[in-house]
């Protein structure tokens, strides 16, 4: 579904270059559950921005359904983003001003928000355990509340995928847990690819991708079946990060 | 309600005191304008109607802006009145008494100035068609031609401004004058003037027998008030019989009157750009403030798919809705301001047409839209990701 081929980004800050990425090949299949991880400054933001359409890789190719992001002008990659990609990031997610519900609509309101988007929302925060916070601001609800209603929101449009970017970063680890939980009964139920950047490593049943990046490269490529870890074929000699790595 | 709307509206009340700020800035631009031209326009109004009421012409002497600095010969008058198409001539003497019941005739502005006429009251009777204070005598009588010395009509507006009735008497330099009448016309233009026997004037003036100020004429067709090319036409016959005079018609001097507003609404205009650029600046600075806070939650909107011209469209939607709730309020606090002023103060009856509503309104949608650009670009430009990585 998603596809890196030979990806490379550099940036300039400070008058330095840095190399968030450095010629990654990946696939991400339609339905996976993936997991990315990797020390900080290691490129597994900057490859799921490029997943996202949010940025453009310096060298190499990323497509989206056989299609080449690269060769898309802002306006496409906007509407690629609106109707077929979900976005969490670790925190600040919401709009202040708006209620929950409005928050989950967000993505509607320059096209027009109709009687089923809002149906849909209400049905998201309901199944996100929020149906009774529906008119609350963000400063009337805890981190984990903020973060299922970011859940909602990305789920809203029915996107193919949904990225996430460390969602779990600032919270408890019960909440973390509890958000964890429902992400994935959230996709079981609307069948959506999700991708996850993350440190927390307490996943929702077996049946899911650990993707680990070091450096700009990947490290190891480890599927999580019934049955335990597979390697992928690709990379079986990578070595997976240490947990000490993790928690750096 | 449309949803990018909607919530600019939010956006602007959620930052209320603000908001309030560039609304007011705005505003004030807005009072002044509509403050301003509607006065000015009122004026021109005045003006124009009340030089529609006058049905004669005036003669002064050549060069002369005003007849309180003319003198004539009082013996032009049989020479006038021979002249085809002038039906009657009524002299005058006038004069400006600089103090009023031993204050500074200027001290309340023009409110308290009186301009003191003095006339032949048998011949000013014998107007027919031009005899305006006459027609609008609310108390007491006009002048007959029995009266002498200091007896005087004056209009209402100056019976209260020096809160005199009818029978008292009104002190002008050292000279007391008795109210034997009180008219009432209503215009600014010609309630400023009080009528005594000619003669008391030129005493007062210290202006020798057989001078005058002016000629008032009446034509023998009052019907060429509706033609101003007659009423020149007739003008310039007298000019040319008679030199060194001026003939002037009601539209002459109506034309005097307006070249002033003119350069009275140039000096409003520059008067009125400059809160226009304030209230501009408010906004622009409200914009960028606001664009600053709001950074990260630009980069969250463009990654749930806005485009830059939904971002572009959301800051000019909050930006003109600035503008525009600032020009009603200017609207209402103008209005009100001006109708206060002109009751208390002013007495010159401001007329705010609807096309300087509906121009207020649209400068003021155009002051917040050009406020609003600026930020407007800056926010459709911002990277997304450098968005949300913003603290």
């Amino acid at each position: 579904m998603i596809s890196f081929h030979e990806v490379h980004k550099n940036y300039s800050i400070f008058d330095r270059d840095v190399h968030a990425l450095r010629g990654v090949t990946t696939d991400i299949a339609r339905g996976d559950l993936t997991f990315i991880l990797g020390v900080s400054g290691s490129g597994k933001s900057t490859l799921l921005h490029l997943a996202g359409a949010l940025d453009r890789p310096t060298a190499g190719r990323v497509e989206f359904d056989g299609r080449d992001l690269t060769t898309l002008d802002p306006i496409e990659r906007a509407h690629l983003r609106r109707k077929r990609i979900g976005f969490v990031f670790q925190s600040g997610n919401l709009l202040p001003q708006l209620t929950a519900l409005d928050n989950v609509l967000i993505a509607r309101i320059p096209s027009g928000i109709s009687s089923s988007d809002r149906q849909r929302a209400r049905d998201l925060l309901k199944r996100v355990g929020l149906e009774d916070r529906i008119h609350h601001r963000p400063r009337q609800l805890s981190g984990g509340e903020a973060q299922r209603v970011a859940f909602a929101r990305a789920f809203l449009g029915q996107p193919e995928v949904v990225l996430a970017d460390e969602p779990t970063g600032e919270l408890d680890t019960e909440s973390g847990q509890q958000l964890m939980t429902m992400l994935g009964e959230l996709r079981a139920e609307e069948g959506t690819t999700v991708v996850i950047v993350t440190h927390d490593l307490s996943l929702p049943g077996p049946g899911h991708r650990i993707l680990s990046l070091s450096d700009g490269k990947i490290l190891s490529d480890e599927r999580i079946g019934e049955n335990g870890p597979t390697p992928s074929p690709k990379i079986a000699t990578a070595r997976p990060l240490s947990s000490e790595e993790f928690q750096t | 309600m449309n949803g990018l709307f909607r919530l600019a509206l939010t956006n602007l009340l959620v930052r209320k005191g603000r908001s309030a700020l560039s609304l007011m800035g705005m505003a004030v631009a807005v009072i002044l304008i509509i403050g301003l031209i509607s006065f000015s326009i009122g004026l021109r109004a005045l003006i124009a109607h009340s030089m529609g009421e006058i049905q004669g012409l005036q003669v002064v002497r050549k060069g002369s802006p005003d007849p309180i600095i003319s003198t004539l010969d009082q013996n032009l008058e049989s020479r006038l009145n021979q002249i085809p198409g002038v039906r009657f001539v009524a002299p005058e003497v006038w004069h400006l008494p600089l103090v009023i019941e031993n204050r500074f005739s200027y001290q309340d502005g023009v409110d308290s100035v009186v301009t003191l006429i003095g006339v032949d009251p048998a011949k000013t009777r014998s107007l027919q068609t031009a005899g305006i204070y006459l027609d609008h005598i609310q108390e007491g009588r006009f002048l007959e031609p029995q009266d002498v010395g200091r007896v005087a009509v004056l209009s209402k507006k100056i019976a209260e401004t020096y809160k005199k009735s009818l029978g008292d008497s009104l002190l002008l330099g050292n000279e007391s004058y008795q109210i034997i009448g009180i008219y009432h016309t209503d215009s600014v233009v010609f309630d400023r003037a009080m009528f005594t026997p000619i003669e008391t004037v030129r005493a007062v003036r210290s202006l020798a027998d057989g001078f005058v100020s002016t000629f008032f004429l009446e034509p023998t067709d009052p019907e060429l008030f509706s033609d101003s090319a007659k009423l020149d036409a007739l003008a310039q016959r007298i000019e040319a019989s008679i030199p060194d005079i001026d003939v002037r018609t009601p539209g002459e001097v109506n034309q005097q009157a307006s070249f002033v507003l003119q350069k009275i609404d140039t000096f409003l205009l520059i008067i009125t750009i400059l809160p226009l650029v304030g209230g501009a600046l408010a906004i622009l600075n409200t914009m960028l403030m606001s664009f600053q806070e709001r950074v990260r939650e630009i980069g969250i909107l463009k990654a749930c798919g806005w485009t830059s011209r939904d971002i572009l469209q959301l800051v000019l939607y909050e930006s003109t809705l600035l503008g525009v709730l600032g020009g009603l309020l200017g609207i209402g606090i103008g209005l009100l301001a001006a109708e206060a002023l002109d009751h208390f103060f002013l007495n010159l009856d401001p007329v705010t047409p609807a096309w300087l509503l509906i121009t207020a309104m649209g400068l003021s949608a155009c002051i917040g839209i050009l406020g609003g650009l600026y930020p407007a670009y800056r926010a459709s430009r911002l990277d997304p990701i450098e968005a949300i990585q913003s603290s």
